[in-house]
């Protein structure tokens, strides 16, 4: 057995003519992993796992997945992953079981085991009830759920999920992340790409981001964020104390602009300092009406990295004042001061 | 206030306000049509493949006793200008159908557009590509000695009987799409038109057919309208001949177009 | 633990299966494709019945003449819907679910012929008992060479529906696009009609066509079709039909194979 990443790639290129839509692309992914592959629509993320899943062939450079190449011995990589594409790839004339059973006999399950294990698939993508009506009746979550089930039929040990909430309402998103949840707890590797910030925050161990076709930056999302610079701390203080607070946050981190009656800093340490300036600016007699601490997202990571904003990035009403992103933000109730 | 029914609507507006609206929706009309080549080239090509086929294989049929005239080119002029006409004009149908759909065919009902000019409007754009047709079919078999014997005249009757039996064809096409206001509808009834032309006159002599055939094919209307421009082709000209053309295509226009009325009234009355 | 174990077979019916499930699911397909040959035997063999009357006319039966090649045609539409398929699923994406298989991708080529034999045999049966309701008689005697007779139409079928479906899987492949359906009519028409389909070369109207129908596979084919209908069976009937028709299939698939094979997306 390969002790090698489940997915590796290294120099992938991939050109259309004219323009190179991958343009070197260097990945690993580890074992159990769930990376999240982040990018604006035409980055390349597609292009990138078209090539790794066998659709398309590098210009140049190598992948390997599964511990097989990905030209070379492009039908032992598609015996090991499983693949849910940007449009679901379904037949809406049959019926999610005629589907199943059809990708059964496609990777070569014998039919008992087929037939057990689409059933198996259906209960556990909740789609049992509706297993013989046809797929062309089914709304756009369903579609996706069956898209995943049909990706999963031969229990593959690496999956790749190309943007797989595009389109869906947050219950179905939801529902597909716990899914993806499971599957990787379960011990499946995970390559997943989105336009979505939130979902490779929430999903992904490691992601990576591409922009023109090449990878900009990569890592943990904590670290990164961590990378782009402290959180902004903003407080609402009574007329009267926002010199006072200025002092006393001045402890806490260097200042940033802020509108009249309020007062803000990169806080030094993040949420975990919390408790201290609250406890500071009580001791200090101050009145809190309003506090937020807008965490960086992934959204400034790609900006740092790319000098833009992230396309489709969720916006949350943004802050004159604030130069990061859509706000994780912490609201807490004004603080009255109580010992 | 009381309403003003079309009728009184149509009848103040006057024939020259009608003439203008007609000319402009004539206008879009011609120009949609000219630029769909996917209406346009098969309408060509398939008519044109199989009279040159048909020429080429039976065309020693035109031989058999019984057969009119002596060659198969000048014989399958009428029937392959009536073909071609007749499945480029149910295009009529679609476009309504596709105005329906829409909305634009409410926007002009709702406003001051006589309803003659709607229907003639629709209709110019099949009526034009008609006569282009039957030029472009004549200019196609003359260079191969299968110029109308009917000379001129038999050319201009010709013409003008593409004309009206593309607003024939056009106006039944019409009713269609008005009625069902479904591109898909209309287009569903595409097999109809290939059974009107395979059934009469277009490819071979109704009377040479087999007898039950022969008694389908002889009845049916399209068989009259290809033989009256068929006697052109073969024969001297003659006003009688040009009359008996030109009448049947006028007449089988003029019931097409009240049909055509008969499916506007009725959608109106739907309102 | 799955079990992966990998069968062309398997595979093949499969998407068969699929094919034939969608095929029937869509009447609005069946229709036409069975209506219009019954049609057009109906007309061509009441409407040109007098050519028969030609001198040197193999057949005073015009609708024995005609029905081998009705038979044909309809399959060749039958075969056609393969690419229809095909074109379909690479529009709605399916396609790529088919080439993510761990499989052969000739599998799936295969499968997608598969429904047209089906198709054309039904056919095939439908054009033969209409055309002897017509009237359509054997040529022979001989309850062997009659039987010969309907069975070389329905091979004949086969192989029309395998050319068809090739050519309309190949330009599929290659144009990746549904609004590509009217170039695989448009070639199989032409092929099936500038052949003898409606009268032998020496009777033809026009010499260029005569040249086109010697070399066309098609007119072979309809030589070794009417066997039994209009003429006995003999070996000099049979061999070149059988040949060229390998030959054109061989060279059909290989063009076709080459397609999906280079396949991207």
């Amino acid at each position: 057995m390969s002790n090698s990443p489940p997915i590796e790639a290294e120099g992938l290129v991939r050109t259309f003519g004219e323009v190179r839509a991958v343009d070197g692309v260097d990945l690993v992914v580890n074992a159990g992993e769930i990376y999240g592959f982040l990018g604006p629509n035409g980055a390349g993320k597609s292009t990138t796992v078209r090539m790794l899943t066998t659709l398309l062939k590098p210009t140049s450079g190598r992948a390997r997945v599964a511990g097989h190449d990905v030209v070379a011995e492009a039908a032992a990589v598609r015996r090991a992953i499983g693949v849910a594409l940007q449009d679901a790839a379904i037949d809406p004339i049959l019926t999610g079981r005629e589907l199943l059973s059809l990708q059964a006999v496609l990777h070569g399950i014998n039919r008992k085991q087929g037939k057990a294990r689409s059933e198996q698939l259906l209960e556990r993508v909740g789609l049992t009830a509706a297993a013989d009506r046809r797929v062309g009746t089914y709304s756009g979550g369903m579609r996706r759920r069956l898209d995943l089930a049909l990706s999963l039929i031969h229990e593959p040990s690496v999956l790749f999920l190309d943007e797989p909430t595009t389109g869906l309402d947050p219950t179905s998103r939801q529902s597909l992340w716990e899914e993806v949840r499971r599957l990787n707890a379960d011990g499946t590797t995970v390559l997943l790409t989105t336009q979505y910030l939130e979902e490779a925050d929430q999903l992904a161990h490691r992601i990576g981001i591409i922009d023109g076709g090449k990878l900009v930056q990569e890592g943990v999302p904590a670290t990164l964020k961590a990378a782009v610079g402290d959180p902004t701390l903003r407080v609402d203080v009574d007329a009267g104390h926002a010199e006072a607070a200025r002092a006393v946050l001045a402890a806490h981190g260097e200042e940033r602009p802020a509108r009249a009656g309020r007062v803000a800093i990169g806080l030094r340490g993040g949420a975990e300092s919390l408790p201290a300036v609250v406890r500071a600016l009580d001791e200090a007699g101050i009145r809190i009406q309003h506090m937020e601490l807008d965490a960086p997202s992934l959204d400034d990571v790609f900006a740092e990295a790319t000098g833009r904003r992230l396309e489709g990035a969720d916006a949350a009403a943004p802050d004159s004042e604030s130069d990061s992103g859509p706000a994780a933000a912490t609201d807490v109730d004004a603080h009255r001061g109580r010992p | 206030m009381t309403a003003v029914t079309p009728a009184v609507h149509d009848a103040r507006l006057g024939l020259r306000a009608t003439a203008g609206q007609a000319a402009a929706l004539a206008r879009r009309s011609i120009v949609r049509i000219m630029r769909q080549p996917q209406v346009i080239v098969p309408n060509l090509f398939f008519p044109t493949f199989f009279l040159v086929i048909n020429n080429a294989s039976v065309g020693k049929a035109a031989g058999l006793p019984g057969f009119p005239g002596d060659r198969y080119l000048p014989f399958a002029l009428a029937g392959t200008v009536l073909q071609a006409v007749m499945l480029s004009s149910t295009s009529a149908g679609s476009e309504v159908a596709l105005d329906i759909e829409s909305g634009f065919f409410e926007r002009m009902l709702a406003s001051p557009v006589s309803r003659l000019a709607i229907l003639l409007g629709q209709l110019a754009g099949v009526a034009v590509f008609g006569a282009l047709l039957a030029l472009f079919f004549a200019a196609v078999i003359a260079p191969f000695d299968a110029v109308m014997k009917a000379g001129i005249g038999g050319y201009v009757v010709l013409v003008i009987s593409a004309v009206f039996l593309a607003v024939t064809f056009g106006g039944f096409a019409l009713a269609l799409g008005i009625r069902t206001g479904s591109v898909e509808a209309t287009q569903g009834a595409f097999p109809l038109y290939f059974v009107a032309i395979f059934i009469s006159s277009a490819f071979f002599p109704v009377a040479l057919m087999t007898p039950w055939y022969r008694h389908l094919a002889g009845n049916n209307p399209v068989t009259f309208m290809i033989d009256g421009i068929r006697d052109l082709t073969l024969e001297p000209f003659s006003w009688a001949a040009a009359a008996n053309a030109i009448g049947v295509s006028f007449g089988a226009a003029l019931v097409a177009v009240l049909v055509a009325f008969a499916a506007l009234n009725a959608r109106l009355a739907q309102r | 633990m799955i079990e992966q174990r990998m069968s062309l077979r398997a595979v093949v019916a499969g998407i068969a299966k699929r094919n034939l499930l969608a095929t029937i699911r869509m009447p609005s397909i069946i229709a036409p494709s069975l209506i219009f040959p019954i049609f057009i035997l109906i007309s061509f063999t009441s409407g040109f019945t007098a050519l028969t009357d030609l001198p040197n006319f193999p057949t005073d039966n015009f609708t024995s003449w005609y029905l081998p090649f009705a038979a044909l045609q309809g399959s060749s539409f039958a075969g056609a819907g393969a690419g229809f398929s095909a074109a379909r699923d690479i529009e709605n994406g399916f396609f790529d679910r088919l080439l993510l298989s761990p499989g052969r991708r000739v599998g799936i080529l295969l499968g997608g012929l598969s429904v047209g034999f089906v198709r054309s045999t039904i056919t095939a049966l439908v054009v033969i008992a209409t055309g002897f309701a017509l009237g359509a008689r054997p040529a022979v005697d001989d309850p062997l060479q009659v039987l010969g007779g309907l069975a070389v139409i329905i091979l004949g079928a086969w192989a029309v529906a395998t050319m068809a479906g090739l050519w309309s899987l190949g330009v599929a492949y290659r144009l990746k696009t549904e609004r590509a359906a009217p170039l695989f009519f448009i070639v199989v028409f032409m092929a099936l009609f500038l052949s003898t389909a409606q009268v032998p070369i020496d009777l033809m109207n026009s010499g260029w066509l005569q040249a086109i129908a010697r070399w066309n596979p098609i007119t072979y084919l309809l030589r070794f079709v009417r066997q039994g209908f209009v003429t006995p069976f003999s070996w000099a009937d049979t061999w070149p039909g059988v040949v060229t028709v390998t030959a054109v299939l061989g060279l059909l698939f290989l063009w076709t194979w080459r397609a999906l094979a280079r396949y991207e997306k």
